[in-house]
């Protein structure tokens, strides 16, 4: 051996790079990504994703579909959440249409986009507890979700794909006792959300397992362009509920939780914490909400009252052509509104001819962002950590794919 | 009594048979009822029935089950090696099995001048015996692994050969304390060891040997918080990924095995196997105890069970067949016990009812254990890689070294 020589190098040990497909079907994408991992032992080298498993073409669906069924395609895009796509479509479309919602409508939207986010919540944190091996605090989290779904199956008559807005206000009133339903579902919110914390908040393996995995910087994470639970558990309160207030979030009283160092378990807790808020919302609106129609006031737009369809000529001529071709948007014309959603800003751009049909729709997902980051939260970590970030970013192919 | 019944009583092969009944219906035997017992466990701390449909609380699920992994494909990936790939599940199983031969289910009893244990192979290294054969498993699980010829599968082999060689140094260390403590490494001789008080018990003499072995079992078994080998969240189903029907089968019994011989050997080593405290469990009286203190604790779980259903349900067929079979177990004790005590009772059919009742006694501490693995494991979450690494060979296997050697002084100086 030459003096100076390092043994390490001088002995060849053979060693080299895993390459680990991650998905496209593993049990924890929870959907279908496909992850591509170079692995060194268990130690993650190197991480690139490749999306587009779920790609059925929403985008371009849409443009053939007309402002009221394009509802039906955003049912698809966070298929956890679809009461919140739905809100967040129409009130694209109401600002391009320029007409304004009923408060009751407003209100019903609000409590419905707030059940919405504990049910998509829950499907977050429930199996993200589930990918570091905690399966009871799923199930806890599960009846909850499952309690959220019986309530929007109440009003909609479907579970996840809700489909219940309409341009200007929704489907129809919500049903007699739905009241007395929201709130009896309000407390098994707050005391899962107590039980869960007390089973985890302080457990050491929990403890040891998510904090500092997957953090990342206030700065980092708007330069990826995070939105939502995500970015507030890196300490940054950005909200559009107060930043930029839509619907009636500016006549509640809710807070806004942050985290402290980006890591999993601030994502998990923040989350948990806006499951509180939202029962806190939902509460206040129910109380504030008023009687009234739940379709605005106009006849060009709204489908007309079955007995104004029977009795009244015009009434049958608007119902005709709503039906047959669906609300026509007044002008050329775009418009871009974006919604808080359960994983943060969910955009839609219409772009219109005038026509019944959006002439080019484009969603800004926010987990198409969120996902940009992911190698850099888990290269140079081990395979263990992917399935515990993976999960607390809650990416949801859907919404991911379009 | 006639003469064929002595000869077939105190024959050495009718008690080896017995015994190997009795490890028989705790591994074999005992899966159904584990397998059922586990999903009604999740369920009851999961806030959900758990299986219920077939049979009385659904106790003929696993049947089912046994059933459909029977007559499922046998699956053997392309590119696996077929020997080795076959082996692999059946060394798990066997080892696991074996390790049952040593352990003691009775203390002596005399029976027409003869001494009788309830034990298959009277081994003079016991407990020795236990930790060589079960560190064979780890050969199953690492081949299972290779030959799969899969990646996870790999990962998880390799994960499994890491853990489990980790922390038998750990569980060696907490098992040498207790050959310190005993002063024997002979199963029954470190159960007579344990006579007398509570405070004679392993557990109290030597309280940090018993959660370095605890922590250190449950490593072994790849259970919660220790299943990195099989964590379905990262490495899919670890070495068993390519693994279908009764090669998964084997697998997965072999878990079961595994939990039952670790409970079996915690209940030797560190709570007085088949011994209750204080009392004894020989003799006319003695043999009598143990009866009414299990129907009192069947009793007690069944009435537990009851109030802590979230909804009491009407009466169905299940719950009437499980009172009636409640009531039988009832007055058949109670019937036995009071043919001991009031007629005139051959010696034989005393030592025969303190074997009974030694067996139900170790049975119970058995089932308590048994459930400890149960609520551990659905109420943990699942260590990474690196932090059961550093847990077992930074924490466990110092604390393991410091502890041996507060041991050995306690023993010279005669403190325990």
């Amino acid at each position: 051996m030459e003096k100076g020589t390092n043994i390490g190098e001088t002995l060849d040990l053979h060693a080299e790079h895993m390459i680990l497909n991650f998905g496209p079907s593993h049990p924890a994408t929870h959907g279908t990504l496909r992850i591509i991992l170079e692995l060194e032992g268990e130690t993650i080298v190197k991480c690139d994703t490749e999306i587009g498993y779920l790609h059925r073409g929403i985008e371009k669906l849409a443009e053939d579909w007309t402002y009221n069924k394009c509802v039906n395609l955003t049912d698809r895009l966070n298929y956890c959440s679809a009461f919140m796509n739905n809100t967040g479509f129409h009130l694209a479309c109401e600002k391009l249409f320029e007409i304004e919602v009923p408060p009751r409508a407003q209100y019903i939207r609000t409590i419905l986009s707030e059940v919405s986010r504990i049910a998509d919540h829950m499907t977050a944190i429930g199996p993200n507890f589930v990918d570091i091996g905690a399966l009871t605090p799923f199930w806890y989290c599960w009846a909850i979700r499952e309690n959220a779904y019986d309530l929007l199956e109440f009003v909609a008559g479907a579970r996840m794909t809700t489909a219940f807005t309409r341009v200007g206000g929704l489907e129809d009133d919500v049903p007699a006792g739905f009241g007395d339903k929201v709130m009896a579902f309000i407390p098994d919110v707050y005391s899962t959300m107590d039980e869960v914390e007390k089973l985890l908040a302080k457990n050491r393996i929990f403890n040891d397992r998510t904090r500092g995995v997957g953090a990342l910087s206030g700065h980092e994470a708007v330069s990826y362009g995070w939105t939502g639970p995500c970015l507030r558990a890196c300490g940054i309160p950005h909200d559009l509920r107060k930043a930029n207030p839509y619907m009636v979030y500016d006549q509640l009283d809710f807070d806004i939780p942050i985290g402290e160092h980006g890591d999993t378990y601030d994502r998990i807790f923040v989350r948990i914490e806006e499951c509180r808020q939202s029962a806190r919302i939902i509460e206040q609106a129910l109380d504030k909400m008023p009687e009234g129609p739940v379709k605005a006031d106009a006849k060009q737009v709204v489908l007309p009252e079955k007995d104004g369809v029977y009795n009244f000529m015009e009434d049958l001529i608007h119902h005709f052509e709503i039906v047959m071709y669906g609300p026509k948007a007044p002008k050329e014309d775009a418009s871009y509104e974006a919604t808080e959603a359960a994983n943060g800003e969910l955009g839609f751009y219409l772009v219109s001819d005038g026509s019944n049909k959006p002439y080019r729709m484009h969603v800004r997902p926010p987990c198409f962002h969120i996902m940009a980051a992911l190698p850099r939260l888990v290269e140079g970590s081990l395979i263990a950590d992917l399935s515990a970030v993976l999960a607390s970013l809650n990416i949801i192919a859907g919404e991911l794919d379009r | 009594m006639p003469a064929w019944l002595q000869t077939v009583l105190t024959s050495n092969v009718t008690w080896a048979v017995a015994a190997l009944a009795v490890a028989y219906l705790l591994t074999l035997g005992g899966i159904p009822i584990y397998t059922w017992w586990e999903r009604r466990g999740a369920g009851l701390i999961q806030r959900r029935p758990g299986p219920n449909r077939r049979g009385p609380y659904g106790l003929i699920q696993p049947i089912a089950d046994a059933v459909k992994l029977a007559v499922k494909e046998d699956v053997v990936p392309e590119g696996a090696h077929g020997l080795f790939h076959a082996l692999a599940p059946m060394l798990v199983m066997t080892v696991a099995l074996t390790t049952f031969a040593v352990i003691p289910w009775s203390g002596n009893v005399s029976l027409f001048g003869k001494s009788f244990r309830l034990q298959v192979a009277d081994l003079n290294f016991g407990l020795i015996y236990i930790l060589a054969i079960s560190s064979i498993g780890v050969y199953g699980v690492a081949l299972a692994g290779w030959a799969s010829n899969n990646k996870y599968s790999l990962l998880g082999g390799l994960r499994s050969a890491a853990q489990m060689i980790s922390y038998e140094v750990a569980m060696g260390l907490a098992v040498a304390c207790m050959f310190l403590v005993f002063q024997t490494v002979k199963l029954d001789q470190m159960i007579d060891a344990q006579v007398g008080p509570l405070w004679h018990w392993g557990v109290f003499k030597a309280p940090l040997a018993f959660l370095i072995f605890v922590a250190a079992a449950y490593a072994e078994t790849n259970r919660v918080p220790f299943d990195l080998p099989e964590a379905e969240s990262e490495i899919v189903a670890g070495y068993h990924t390519e693994y279908s029907s009764l090669r998964f089968g084997l697998f997965y019994m072999g878990e079961y095995v595994h939990m039952a011989i670790t409970a079996a050997v915690t209940v030797i080593v560190f709570f007085g196997g088949w011994r209750l405290p204080w009392v004894t469990t020989v003799g006319r009286y003695g043999s009598l105890l143990p009866w009414f203190l299990f129907l009192i604790s069947i009793v007690s779980v069944i009435v537990a069970w009851d109030t802590m259903r979230p909804a009491r349900r009407a009466v169905t067929k299940g719950n009437i067949l499980f009172a009636l079979i409640l009531a039988a177990t009832a007055l058949v004790s109670i019937g036995l016990g009071l043919f001991l005590l009031v007629s005139h009772v051959p010696p034989w059919a005393v030592s025969l009812s303190a074997v009974v009742s030694q067996l139900l006694v170790f049975l119970v501490k058995f089932i308590v254990l048994f459930w400890m693995f149960i609520w551990i494991r659905w109420t943990m979450p699942r260590m990474r890689y690196d932090q059961l690494m550093r847990l077992g060979w930074k924490v466990l296997l110092p604390i393991g070294l410091a502890n041996l050697a507060l041991t050995s002084v306690a023993v010279l100086l005669g403190w325990i």
